[in-house]
């Protein structure tokens, strides 16, 4: 009894408290019951509390109307004619995820109210035990929560926003003193500022290579916080893994000579294509390399390897093997973890972040392949990733098949894309290759012509080949309609000068042979002739 | 013939004492400006042969900069190359939209950066080829 005193005196305070505040409530009381509906109903009159009370017999009826009114509160009973159980709450938080909702359960269902509270609604009320006081207190309470935890989602929001921009303003603050830094000493390094003696030589590397090293953690900060933003951008395309590897392995060879480590690498002769973003392998590939020479000593080994293995075969597995210190076991599973930081690095004083293998892990992962290490204290580490094999019998499949077998005709469309003028605005190059990747995308036939991932080199153009399952006269018709569509795109016509021709792809015959291999054959002679267009630079006749 | 005449434009004025320093060692005269009102100023009263352009400007920032230079039948012809500590997203391609030449990030490299000036010379014919 006493408790009931209680609830009602609390009952006064929230009414005096709504009366001061003259906010009516708007809620939704989805019931089919009549009886039960006018229970609520009267209760919530009855204490004169200002609710404004709609009412909905069934689920469809109460999903029409909050979309056209959101209420503050929905009141539900779980079992309506067109809607059962949880699925109920389910439905109506879907609808509306920023109302509470207030689940009505029978006296004997106490479970099935705390189900629905699991699954997001923010209370439960027994229907037998409603008295005005603990209805209105349950409606005002779980107005508020909602609230809370709406404020609470928004002030995450900002606060990631907040983190977002704060990333990119400081790197950008930090950016200009560096470069003041950079030129200044570059002036004096290359003798603008007057001569200068062996030991000044010395000490202006140091500040050199200190600078660089403080720009290379400027960009991993913005790397990590545009991967975490989800703004991260791959482009994919068939790579030449060998060529990339040859590229940071030539890129790096000045400091592993520097520091007395022989740097070499062992490639297949031929060639290993994957499908992945070449800008981002060779980015791993760097981070793997500089790395390895970070923390292996003088006179020590690092080398890079890549291959298929029999096993794995549609995997291309790339191996950075270093003899130095190797990684303890406590924390091999820690490497990839963002901010690590190894203790013993021989370079003193030569720590990174601690982003650089995070980043690699990301991009790895994100092009299909996997990244792990191998290593024993004192005896040196190998770090192994993946990359998914390219496969052009694969993608060649649903195009060249028809009905199960071989289309008639086949038709290998070459289009080169001479380099643009500027150079170190590889960006650029790669802004102009996507918007002429988009122009031939649109002018192919979707289930019909295949556009191959472009391959091919900034400096030396950049190919581009359809297979066209069509004859001759439709390859020139195609041929006319990507001229005619490049010349309109903007970044085309005035970055760089377009070729294209076509040459007729000579079909398998079929007589006994699985549909596969005849693809397979196809797809042979389909890289020899894009191989033979990359490597003589000239067109078929 | 004249030695070719860049603008640097930057509001950094320690930076723009280093620009100075590396490009007259390879045998160009600079003028400076400092925001983005003074930059067209000085490029109609000095007729620069070349633009070194900054993005984060006082007084209208680089895109502004590179808009006006257009509009003007006098200045619309004079390259632009674009060098900035800005992010590369964004500004990248709405540089090249407004017609720059290049686009380095600070720091940039020197060689990099003294080809792409070489380059534009040649190209507006302040140098010979």
């Amino acid at each position: 009894m006493a408790t009931r005193q209680n609830d009602e005196l609390q009952s006064d305070e929230l009414r005096n408290h709504d009366q001061r505040n003259e906010k009516r409530t708007h809620a939704l009381l989805v019931e089919d019951n009549p009886g039960d509906a006018f229970l609520v109903q009267e209760q919530l009159s009855r204490l004169g509390s200002r609710f404004d009370v709609e009412s909905a017999e069934d689920l469809s009826a109460a999903m029409r109307s909050v979309s056209l009114h959101q209420p503050d509160v929905v009141l539900l009973d779980l079992d309506l004619p067109d809607s059962r159980g949880t699925d109920t709450v389910r439905k109506m938080i879907h609808k509306i995820p920023h109302v509470p909702v207030l689940v009505l359960t029978g006296r004997n269902d106490e479970e099935m109210g705390i189900r629905a509270v699991q699954e997001g609604a923010q209370d439960y009320i027994i229907k037998g035990s409603l008295d005005g006081g603990r209805l209105i207190r349950a409606i005002k309470y779980a107005i508020e929560r909602q609230n809370l935890l709406h404020a609470l989602h928004q002030s995450r929001e900002q606060q990631l926003h907040f983190k977002d921009q704060l990333l990119s303003h400081v790197s950008h603050e930090l950016r200009s003193p560096l470069t003041c830094i950079h030129q200044f000493v570059t002036i004096l390094l290359d003798g603008l500022a007057g001569p200068l003696a062996t030991e000044q030589r010395d000490c202006l590397d140091t500040v050199l290579k200190s600078a660089n090293q403080l720009r290379s953690m400027i960009n991993d900060l913005l790397e990590t916080a545009t991967i975490e933003a989800g703004k991260l951008k791959l482009e994919f395309r068939c790579v030449v893994m060998n060529d990339l590897i040859k590229q940071a392995g030539e890129m790096l060879q000045a400091t592993a000579t520097a520091k007395g480590i022989t740097l070499s690498w062992n490639l297949t002769t031929e060639p290993l294509l994957v499908h992945a973003d070449p800008h981002r392998v060779l980015q791993v590939l760097i981070n793997l390399i500089e790395n390895a020479l970070k923390f292996t000593p003088q006179e020590g080994r690092v080398t890079v390897k890549a291959e298929i293995r029999d096993y794995d075969a549609g995997f291309v597995l790339v191996t950075v093997k270093d003899t130095g210190c190797g990684i303890t076991d406590q924390a091999k599973p820690l490497v990839f973890e963002r901010l690590f930081q190894e203790e013993n690095a021989t370079d003193k004083a030569r720590k990174g972040l601690g982003l650089g293998l995070s980043i690699c892990q990301d991009l790895v992962t994100r092009q299909g392949g996997r990244i792990w290490v191998e290593s024993e204290v004192g005896r040196g580490s190998t770090f192994f990733f993946t990359l998914p094999v390219f496969s052009l019998s694969q993608l060649l499949l649903p195009i060249v098949s028809d009905h199960g077998a071989i289309r008639d005709s086949i038709s290998l469309i070459t289009a080169k894309l001479a380099p643009i003028p500027i150079t170190s605005a590889l960006e650029a190059w790669a802004n102009t290759r996507r918007q002429f990747l988009d122009v031939m995308q649109r002018c192919i036939l979707p289930d019909k012509d295949l556009l191959l991932p472009s391959m091919g080199h900034p400096e030396m153009g950049e190919f581009f080949f359809v297979v066209a399952g069509t004859d001759a006269s439709g390859a020139e018709v195609l041929l006319k309609r990507i001229r005619e569509q490049t010349m309109r795109c903007s970044a085309v016509s005035a970055n760089s000068v377009l070729n294209v021709s076509s040459q007729p792809v000579e079909v398998p015959s079929s007589s006994g042979q699985a549909l596969e291999d005849q693809v397979g054959a196809m797809a042979r002679r389909i890289l020899q002739a894009t191989s033979k267009a990359m490597n003589k630079g000239e067109f078929f006749k | 013939m004249n030695k070719p005449k860049i603008l640097i434009i930057d509001d950094d004025t320690d930076l723009r004492r280093a620009l100075h320093i590396r490009l007259r060692s390879h045998g160009y005269d600079t003028v400076f400006a400092g925001d983005g009102l003074d930059a067209i100023k000085t490029a109609l009263r000095e007729m620069p042969d070349l633009i070194l352009l900054d993005l984060g400007l006082p007084a209208g920032d680089g895109f502004v900069v590179m808009e006006r230079l257009k509009k003007n039948t006098l200045l619309s012809c004079i390259p632009v190359i674009v060098l900035t500590a800005r992010e590369l997203r964004g500004n990248l391609d709405k540089s090249l939209a407004a017609g720059c030449f290049a686009f380095f990030q600070k720091p940039a490299d020197n060689g990099d950066l003294m080809s792409a000036v070489e380059r534009a010379l040649k190209q507006s014919g302040a140098l010979l080829q």
